[in-house]
């Protein structure tokens, strides 16, 4: 027994060391697979967090972030610097959330598109993506959560492998059949020193019958126990740091929503109920036509975005007031 | 608790290693508590399901036993003229009480997993527009697995296999014992039960090769089937919307999962059960490299096949009704032979098809595989006429690898009912297979490169281990990593853990496929 127990955590032990000693190596050192890809946006918005000083706005969530809120012309409409964390929804909801509480300072006001998520929602492997070359962030990944980081980072190698080698061979398809790095998903579409989006959208690049395949229908059951208590910690700890959090709608496509009038209604009044913080905006003011829109039905081009932006602003602005 | 888990490998170490560290006259009841622990992860009120179902049985069974011991005392003590009468009278109150328990059984599992079906079709059918009304009923994890397990012990008491389990407790074991609870296999209850009494000594060889057959599990279900299921599930619950070669390759990559997934995790109950000293039934057998369809069914899932063949498949043809179908049509001897069979196998098939789940896709499901045996049994004598003209036919390789390739691709079509359980999603998967676009399938690939790439080398590992453990001349592979020496052996085992950890998709609580069934 004591010759099996000593072999098989000696062989475990052996594996163990082998794997999570490349993945170190990977992690750390080495070329960067990943420093031209999307994610990186998310290492500048959070960075620019980091150096922020004294009253902000923050805006929370996952593409929908980054495609609809232009931090620039919120600063300047509000006159309060402003910041968004959330580059992709994959990532995980908690994760941001998890990531942007320790920022939240005396007199800031977060603003957060409500979009239901389960308790589960750690996109670990596009964490660990988005982590690549990070110390600071990786440490805090593993301390937070060492279970989901370490069952979840060899998809990481995996990845770092792939891209260093026969993933060059798909990056090659994907250039001669169509490649999406052209609709702004790539480390440039951000300014690396605000993590603003600037990538420029002119107008649609997605048919409207292809952003019409994409419906959306919210119920109150979309808002269950687990995740309106969760919203409602977070304001309350938020709150208690002397901040306010703000919340507003996701924009989306007029057309794409799978929702009657009266379900609408019974939506956003079943919200309002739940949460311990204000709505800046209706439901419907934000939801916009076609032309506002960019490759999916929640992804403005940029002229939605400035107006979704002063639509938030607005709001902002009655809400403190 | 899911076997893919940590708190599963930690739940493990505890029940291993204190199973063999405290007195051995404890051990069984150590394995008692340790499945009830087991099961209460997955929801606390679940036990009750349980541990009622497991009363429900065991004093089914002692009634019955007690029946049976009466009813022989009364044979001894009676003129030999009534024995006759006697017999049956206490036969009738045997079956009265088999029937009971069966129906407060059936009537549960009836109940809990299927009234909304029923209900959702009664609401069809009075033409009712809209959402069927539905009871929000709570179905307990692994409860059709465990509900024929006791069915089974049932019936073999009744039939007087073997006698009602004394110990209630030592009863409780045999149908709850952790590693078949949630998944199967149907254990025979005679030979796990002894199994699970017995005290045992610490064996290496056993720890060794169950630990080994565990991890192959691991690898197939967290490697192979995760990754296939991170490629296919999205078409397969969108339902197309891709063009047909994407759709074509998804299918088959289900194909894949489902074998990776359900065969996984028997490895992985197998392979913990053998560490514990107790041998559990063996469930798959190379299934896709089965020749027909009934072939395929004696190699997947081989204790369900069983479970339906000995309690329902049987009693239909011994049954006073199909024996008088045989009698009445002596005259026409092919048919007289035949028509029970096909009766019998129609039945056993939509049950199994229903089975799987409340769903009428699961009904065609299994009326699509029972369809192919009912064929092969319709045109069996047409078969044997012809391999006994052309005998080298059938040992022909490329008339077997045509057999194999063409059963695999009838399976595969099969999941287009399988798999999204949805009949909508299912002609909505069959359209999109003929709109083939190249370009499309060109950007399927490149998007899923990766995911692919690792598919397709697990796999080739996979095919290699089943083709290698397939032939009946050889020993399995591990037998040959057994007798290999310790630095190449050490090797291999590292190897397999570093490419679990690598290539894994760990989806912490992910259910296995067939948890739902």
């Amino acid at each position: 027994m004591k010759r099996f127990f000593v072999k098989s955590v000696s062989i475990l032990l052996c594996a163990f060391f082998l794997f999570y000693g490349m993945t170190a190596l990977l992690l750390f050192g080495g070329p960067k697979a990943f420093a031209e890809n999307y994610q990186q946006g998310y290492i500048y918005q959070y960075r620019a967090l980091e150096r922020a000083e004294g009253e902000k706005i923050v805006t929370v969530g996952g593409s929908n972030v980054s495609f609809n809120v232009n931090t620039d012309l919120m600063t300047s409409l509000t006159g309060i610097p402003a910041y968004n964390l959330g580059i992709h929804a994959d990532m995980g909801y908690c994760y941001v959330f998890e990531d942007v509480e320790p920022f939240i300072g005396k007199g800031d006001k977060v603003i957060f598109p409500l979009w239901p998520f389960t308790k589960n929602d750690y996109g670990s492997t596009l964490i660990w993506i988005t982590l690549e070359g990070q110390p600071d962030l990786i440490g805090n990944f593993i301390s937070r959560h060492p279970v989901e980081a370490l069952t979840s980072v060899g998809s990481f190698s995996l990845k770092k492998l792939y891209a260093l080698t026969a993933g060059k061979f798909a990056d090659g398809l994907k250039a001669k059949y169509g490649d999406e790095t052209a609709w702004g998903y790539k480390a440039s579409s951000f300014d690396p020193e605000t993590g603003n989006m600037t990538y420029v959208r002119e107008e649609p690049v997605s048919p409207y019958g292809v952003m019409l395949l994409n419906k959306f229908r919210f119920t109150p059951n979309n808002l269950s126990g687990w995740y309106v208590s969760y919203i409602n910690g977070f304001i309350d700890r938020c709150r208690a740091k002397g901040a306010e959090v703000y919340l507003t709608y996701p924009t989306i496509m007029r057309e794409s929503l799978a929702m009657t009038e009266e379900e609408i209604e019974s939506y956003t009044s079943f919200a309002k109920e739940q949460f311990h913080a204000e709505f800046i905006t209706d439901f419907l003011s934000v939801c916009y036509e076609y032309e506002d829109y960019f490759n999916i039905p929640t992804h403005l081009n940029s002229a939605g975005m400035d107006k979704y932006t002063a639509a938030l602003a607005n709001g902002l602005r009655n809400a403190m007031a | 608790m899911s076997f893919t888990t940590l708190n599963f490998l930690f739940f493990f170490a505890i029940v291993f290693w204190g199973y063999y560290l405290i007195p051995k006259r404890w051990q069984w009841i150590w394995l008692l508590v340790a499945s009830f622990v087991f099961y209460a992860f997955s929801a606390w009120w679940a036990l009750f399901y349980l541990a009622g179902t497991i009363a429900l049985t065991y004093g089914g069974a002692r009634w019955i036993d007690a029946l049976e011991g009466k009813r022989k005392e009364a044979i001894k003590n009676c003129p030999k003229e009534e024995k006759s009468a006697v017999k049956k009278k206490f036969e009738r109150k045997k079956r009265g009480v088999l029937a009971g328990v069966l129906v407060l059984l059936v009537g549960l599992l009836a109940f809990v997993k299927y009234t909304n079906f029923f209900l959702d079709i009664g609401f069809k059918l009075m033409g009712g527009e809209g959402e069927s009304p539905a009871l929000s009923l709570l179905v307990p994890i692994g409860l059709s697995f465990y509900l024929f397990q006791n069915i089974g012990y049932l019936i073999d008491v009744y039939r007087g296999q073997y006698e009602a389990e004394k110990n209630p407790f030592r009863f409780a074991l045999a149908i709850s014992y952790f590693p078949h609870l949630l998944q199967g296999p149907l254990d025979d209850y005679k030979a796990v039960s002894t199994a699970l009494y017995a005290s045992r000594e610490f064996d290496d060889s056993l720890a060794v090769s169950g630990a080994k057959r565990a991890a192959w599990g691991f690898f197939k279900k967290l490697v192979i089937a995760n990754q296939a299921a991170s490629i296919c599930n999205p078409i397969i619950s969108a339902g197309g919307g891709y063009d047909g070669l994407s759709v074509i390759t998804c299918m088959v990559l289900y194909a894949i999962e489902l074998y990776a997934d359900f065969s996984g995790y028997m490895d992985i109950a197998i392979g913990c059960s053998r560490m514990l000293g107790v041998p559990i039934a063996e469930n798959f057998r190379s299934p896709y490299f089965s020749g027909s369809i009934a072939e395929f069914w004696r190699r997947w899932h081989i204790t369900l096949g069983t479970w339906f063949k000995n309690y329902l498949f049987y009693p239909i043809l011994r049954s006073k009704w199909c024996s008088s179908i045989r009698k009445g049509l002596k005259k026409h001897k092919y048919i007289a032979n035949t028509l029970p069979n096909v009766i019998a196998l129609c039945i056993v098939w939509v049950l199994i098809g229903l089975w799987h789940g409340a769903n009428i896709s699961y009904v065609l499901y299994g009326i699509y595989h029972g369809g192919f045996i009912v064929l092969e049994t319709v045109f069996a004598p047409l078969y044997d006429k012809f391999h006994k003209k052309f005998p080298k036919v059938q040992k022909n390789v490329f008339f077997r690898m045509f057999r194999v390739v063409r059963t695999f691709a009838l399976v595969t079509v099969g999941y287009y009912l399988f798999a999204p359980a949805a009949i909508s999603l299912t002609k909505s998967l069959i359209l999109s297979t003929f709109e083939w676009e190249w370009s499309e399938f060109v950007s399927f690939g490149y998007y899923n490169f990766r995911e692919l790439l690792v598919v397709l080398f697990s796999t080739a590992v996979l095919v290699f281990v089943d083709a290698y453990g397939c032939r009946e001349d050889r020993l399995p592979l591990s037998a040959w990593v057994a007798k290999q020496k310790a630095p190449v052996r050490y090797l291999l085992y590292i190897a397999l853990i570093f490419s679990i950890l690598l290539l894994m998709v760990y989806g912490g609580e992910a259910m296995f496929a067939y948890f739902k069934f």
